[in-house]
């Protein structure tokens, strides 16, 4: 019994003892991990919901708003008068239907009697224009038959006359029919159109707000193809999510700055995602960034700080450990970094200005002489080619020159390379010992055999070196050179196109700003200038002080033909004359400079050979080859670290030496670098980078220019910017103009012609001619075969003017380049078409020839013919007539004997035909119209279009370069 | 360089006196004005008139004497300068002229060789020489124009529409050079060959006279006009 109950207590016991409570904590556990899991997973890793919903609640807030407002209006007057008009219209209509019905009825028959009248008309009039083609046959072939046929057409011509009268009555019919249901409807059309105006935009709102509110949340994604480059080289897709918070950011809408981010519309929205689909561009291609990231602050960085969303007056704190990412997203300005990926080819992208600052201040100042950057392997030196140069500067000049180039000539782009006296005396005697006797010590009364061929007008010179000895630089001793002349030559010709000799600040560039520029000298001593841009009156050197730098024969030689000292030089050869040129030389001594002086010794220092071969080490060491061609350093390598991907570049592998002051960021040490290039310097790491003396603003460009630099770019094939043949043609011309500085006396696309300020308003036309301004475009005035010769070899329109085209002695290459230019700034068919011969009827011709005689228009009292010259003095002559036909296409005649003012404002050639009363009545019945296409023909009858072959090397397309 | 700042100068000569037409004006009945005579004078020895020698055209151009600085010899009086009243405001309604002013060509010299007019006044422009020329304005307010004038066409006309002073020049015959002065009030005189000029009909005040000179720029000085008086004024200008 008691064993018995003794077990049933135990059984009892088990079965009474309860683990419920453990299984219900074990539940809530795991119940509290689901919901957690749960949580994590559609609210704590999905951010963006929160946005996207704020998004939806912002706009439908908006929607609603506008719905009360398009409601409101349907409380007004005038939307009340308007339903009790268009109640009383309906009443009306209704009440008239019966004769409504009927008068449709009666406009289809009415209709229909018409058409077959018409048709009838037609048909006779076919055969007529059929009897008329076997008349005008017959006429022309002189047939026997041609009355017979002139009876058959003037039989058909009068039944189609006498339709006539049939037709117009039944066309009065349909209008007085199509009249009365007007009458019947009245203006119930408008009222209802009206009403429709109020109640569509009702329910446009009101789709809208649906819209709005079915709308799911969820992952908005765009995938990049091809668009990442892996460190395998092969390219992946590239899945962006930006968007799935920048909701917006592609619709019309959301541009006010008063909407939160991240809901704005992009800047620019319509310039820059119409050319670049943001479907197939997406964001980080210009934008870049690090990577995938689910926070404001991780995927954004920059010191900018983002306004919050839900409290817009607490800023969210972005991360700045984002600085140190190698990929970091660009803002603001920084997004032009971008566009180099794509756009390299594009040297002058206007889109990215601050960018293409960088990358003009980069080639301007030859920073790729010293680093190797893939693209510019093979770019040009920067600096002048020195093989020659102890011929042309003396040695005292040189020193100071390298001792601190701006002392002498403030916007110089050579760097101080803040050198000991000792080291510059070094440099100096090297480059003297290896330079002297090379240009001019054989020129004197030496004649070779290519004697006689540099001479004047013909232009051609090789950039081959033995040519140099072409030119003759015997100095005659009879000649006695005049500064005054050189001066007037030197105000005349054109030099001032290229450059400033000391102007004083109220002299300003065609921006406006003045041609002195003051510089700024820093703690350190150092001049510091904004990089002037190779253009304009600035393109050439300062001639200020220049005859303390040269001598006499140097200049001689040199202003006869450039290229002899220098194959590379883009100074033009002026053609001048043995006299010219010593005018020109006698005046440039002149302007000396008051910081030069003597350094006692240096001379005799210089003939050392130690220290010509101190010199030389010297050289090694700074890399001065890196942008002067100098004899014996031929096959120098680059002294510089390459900076192809400079833009990647780790803050682990940036040294900062003792500069612990400086924030550890690429962004700070880039630009420390710059400012002050030895910054970093220490004991054990010797800095060798020269000082350029840089501002701020061309500091920022060039780092930016250096961010842009990360080896990706042409790596994206698929994305990489291929202009179409116009484009590239612009692109291509534009640098050519830029290299050759043709701005500095022609307008050019409206830049430039900074030369014409020398000359009074009334002398205009004797300065530069326009090229493309306005309603100007050279493209269109002249023949592209004139023009690619006149460019090969300039033969001057207006030989009395005293300012010249040089000659550039441009390769066929870049004349086809130009050529091209011009015809696509003038939109005329790329890349060429040859004007359509005009037929010249004789009695044109003579009608021309009586117009153009001095009984009317008197043309040759001004214009030249042949070899007949105009009387008077030559500031009042024009061209001759007779180069218009290999010159000028024959449209533009008509188009500039109509409004010469309007073409080129301020020419002397006046307005012969202002009105339709001012040409004679006795020649071709006094129309105007055929009076001006007589003067062409007759103008045109004067030449003759050159024969022979036009060579134009093709276009290169961008994927030859 | 020079010639920069001639250009440079010439131009601010010309603005400056631009800008004192550009005056609002109000015409008023003027019942109790005053008159302004004076003479205009040249400061130092009378220069020499150097003759212009055509160089083409000879059959018709013959030669004359420049016309750019006329000094009188016995009394130094300056001809064709312009006095006028730079900062009037209110005064005699401007009248149109009953005729169109007249401009002729004649002998390859423009006469008169100072036009003064009106704005909103067609001046006819005459070619008595009957041979080509060309009419050449330098303008700013007004559109310039370039026209020919054949020797068949014998009139051209010309509406000029606001005020300011016009450089005229023909391209056939360089040295033809004249001046054309568009008026924005009545008070606007040229000076004869002894320098002498009479602004009429002046309301009472204080005002700046003004005088113009193709060659010798622009003076200013102060003139007080009393009730039906006359003021007198003599103004000096030197070569700059
Ligand atoms: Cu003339």
């Amino acid at each position: 019994m008691a064993e018995k109950d003794q077990e049933k207590i135990f059984i009892e016991a088990v079965e009474r003892k309860s683990y419920g409570h453990i299984y219900f904590i074990i539940t809530l556990i795991g119940l509290a991990m689901t919901l957690w899991a749960f949580w994590d997973e559609v609210i704590t890793r999905r951010p963006w919901k929160k946005y996207q919903k704020e998004f939806n609640r912002f706009e439908l807030a908006r929607a609603e708003a506008e719905l009360k407002q398009a409601q409101a209006k349907l409380n007004t007057p005038e939307y009340k008068e308007l339903e009790k008009k268009l109640a009383e219209a309906e009443k009306d209509f209704n009440s008239r239907k019966g004769s409504y019905r009927d008068a449709l009825r009666r406009l289809k028959e009415a209709k229909i009697k018409l058409f077959e009248v018409s048709q009838e008309q037609q048909f006779l009039k076919s055969e007529a224009d059929e009897a008329f083609y076997w008349y005008s046959k017959a006429l022309h072939e002189n047939d026997k038959d041609v009355l017979i046929r002139k009876h058959e057409l003037d039989k058909l011509e009068a039944k189609v006359k006498e339709m006539q009268p049939e037709i117009d009555k039944r066309q009065s019919e349909v209008a007085a029919i199509e009249k009365e249901i007007e009458g019947i409807k009245g203006n119930l059309e408008n009222l209802q159109a009206e009403k429709r105006k109020y109640t569509t935009d009702i329910e446009q709102i009101r789709r809208k707000i649906e819209g709005i509110k079915a709308r799911p949340i969820e992952i908005k994604q765009i995938v990049v193809e091809k668009s990442l480059l892996t460190n395998f080289g092969n390219h992946v897709d590239r899945a962006e999510r930006c968007m799935t918070c920048h909701v917006a950011i592609d619709r019309v809408g959301f541009e006010d700055a008063d909407i939160p981010q991240p809901f704005r519309t992009h800047p620019k929205r319509q310039e820059i995602f119409g050319r670049h689909p943001i479907e197939r561009f997406g964001c980080t291609l210009c934008h870049a960034g690090q990577g995938a990231a689910l926070t404001v602050e991780q995927a954004h960085n920059g010191e900018q700080q983002v306004k919050a969303v839900h409290d817009k007056d607490r800023p969210i704190k972005i991360n700045h450990n984002t600085e140190f990412w190698s990929r970091p997203l660009f803002l603001g300005e920084n997004v032009q970094i971008g566009c180099r990926k794509c756009h390299e080819i594009d040297r002058g992208l206007e889109e990215a200005p601050r960018l293409t600052q960088g990358r003009r201040n980069f080639e301007e100042l030859g920073c790729h002489g010293c680093h190797l950057v893939k693209g510019y392997e093979n770019y040009p030196k920067v600096g002048p080619d020195l093989t020659r140069v102890g011929d042309k500067v003396t040695a005292d000049w040189m020193f100071q020159w390298i001792k601190n180039p701006r002392t002498f000539r403030v916007e110089t782009r050579m760097p101080n390379f803040l050198l000991s006296d000792e080291n510059v005396e070094a440099i100096v005697a090297y480059l003297m010992n290896v330079t002297r006797g090379k240009y001019l010590a054989q020129a004197p009364g030496q004649k070779t055999e290519n004697e006689g061929t540099g001479g004047q007008g013909n232009g051609s010179f090789s950039p081959s070196l033995p040519s140099y000895s072409a030119v003759p630089v015997a100095l005659s001793k009879n000649y006695q050179p005049s500064p005054e002349r050189g001066k007037e030559l030197v105000q005349s010709i054109g030099c001032l196109g290229c450059h400033v000799i000391g102007e004083g600040t109220e002299v300003k560039d065609e921006q406006g700003n003045p041609i002195k520029i003051v510089p700024q000298v820093d703690d350190n001593g150092v001049i510091r200038v904004s990089v002037p841009r190779k253009t304009g009156r600035k393109f050439g050197p300062d001639l200020s002080g220049i005859g303390s730098k040269t001598n006499f024969q140097w200049l001689v030689r040199w202003l006869k033909d450039p290229k002899s000292y220098d194959p590379k030089t883009p100074m033009p050869n002026f053609r001048l004359s043995d006299e010219q040129a010593q005018d020109i030389a006698a005046y440039l001594m002149t302007l000396k400079w008051d910081g030069e002086s003597k350094i006692l010794g240096l001379e005799e220092k210089i003939k050392d050979p130690a220290l010509i071969e101190k010199g030389a080490k010297l050289i090694r060491n700074y890399g001065c080859f890196g942008c002067h061609t100098i004899p014996g350093m031929e096959k120098e390598q680059r002294i510089g670290a390459e900076l192809t991907t400079f833009g990647n570049k780790w803050i682990a592998q940036m040294s900062f030496g003792n500069a612990t002051h400086i924030p550890e960021t690429w962004w700070d040490w880039t630009i420390n670098k710059l400012r002050n290039p030895r910054i970093y310097a220490t004991e054990r790491e010797i800095l060798r980078m020269p000082n350029f003396g840089l501002l701020d603003e061309d500091i920022k460009a060039i780092a930016m220019f250096l961010k842009s630099l990360t080896g990706e770019e042409r790596e994206i094939p698929d994305y990489i910017y291929k202009p179409d043949p116009i484009k590239m043609a612009l692109i291509q011309g534009r640098e050519l103009v830029r290299q050759y500085n043709c701005i500095g006396c022609h307008i050019i696309e409206n830049k430039g012609g900074a030369i014409r300020a020398f000359y009074k308003p009334q002398e205009l036309n004797m300065a530069p001619p326009l090229l493309e301004a306005g309603e100007l475009h050279e493209g269109e005035k002249v023949r592209h075969d004139w023009l690619s010769n006149f460019l090969k070899n300039p033969v001057p329109i207006r030989p009395w003017l005293k300012v010249r085209m040089p000659t550039f002695g441009f390769s066929d290459e870049e004349v086809a380049t130009l050529v091209s230019y011009f015809s696509v700034l003038a939109k005329k068919r790329f890349p060429y078409e040859l004007p359509k011969e005009p037929f010249l009827l004789p009695n044109m011709i003579q009608a021309g020839a009586r117009l153009a005689s001095s009984d009317y228009l008197n043309c040759f009292n001004c214009h030249q013919q042949g070899d007949k010259k105009p009387e008077g003095p030559p500031e009042g002559w024009a061209p001759d007539l007779a180069m218009a036909t290999g010159r000028l296409n024959p449209d533009w005649i008509v188009k500039w004997i109509k409004d010469p003012q309007k073409i080129q404002p301020g020419t002397k050639m006046p307005m012969f035909f202002p009105d339709e009363n001012s040409g004679p009545d006795d020649i071709l019945e006094g129309n105007e119209e055929q009076q001006i296409l007589a003067l062409r023909d007759y103008v045109l009858s004067l030449g003759s279009i050159p024969t022979g072959k036009i060579s134009l090397a093709p276009v290169k397309s961008p994927e030859e370069k | 360089m020079t010639k920069l700042f001639t250009f440079l100068f010439t131009l601010i000569g010309l603005i400056s006196f631009l800008g004192t037409s550009a005056w609002a004006y109000e015409a008023i009945e003027v019942t109790n004005g005053g008159t302004i005579t004076g003479t205009v004078k040249f400061a130092g020895e009378p220069p020499e008139r150097p003759m212009i020698e055509p160089s083409k055209d000879k059959e018709v151009c013959k030669p004359h004497p420049a016309s750019n600085l006329i000094v009188s010899k016995e009394t130094k009086g300056i001809q064709y300068a312009v006095a006028y009243l730079a900062d009037i405001q209110k005064g005699k309604p401007q009248e149109k002229p009953a005729e169109n002013p007249k401009f002729d060509q004649k002998g390859c010299e423009y006469l008169p060789h100072v036009l003064i007019f009106p704005a909103g006044s067609t001046v006819d422009i005459l070619n008595s020489d009957g041979i080509l020329h060309n009419v050449h304005t330098f303008s700013q307010a007004n559109p310039p124009i370039n026209k020919a004038q054949p020797k068949f066409k014998k009139v051209l006309q010309e509406k000029v529409e606001y005020p300011e002073v016009i450089n005229v020049k023909c391209d056939v015959h360089t040295w033809m050079n004249a001046y054309w002065v568009v008026t924005g009030h009545p008070y606007y005189a040229a000076t004869d060959e002894n320098g002498n000029f009479k602004l009429e009909n002046v309301p009472p005040g204080n005002y700046k006279l003004g005088v113009w000179h193709e060659t010798l720029g622009t003076v200013t000085q102060d003139v007080v006009v009393k009730e039906k008086e006359e003021t007198k004024v003599n103004v000096e200008m030197a070569p700059k």
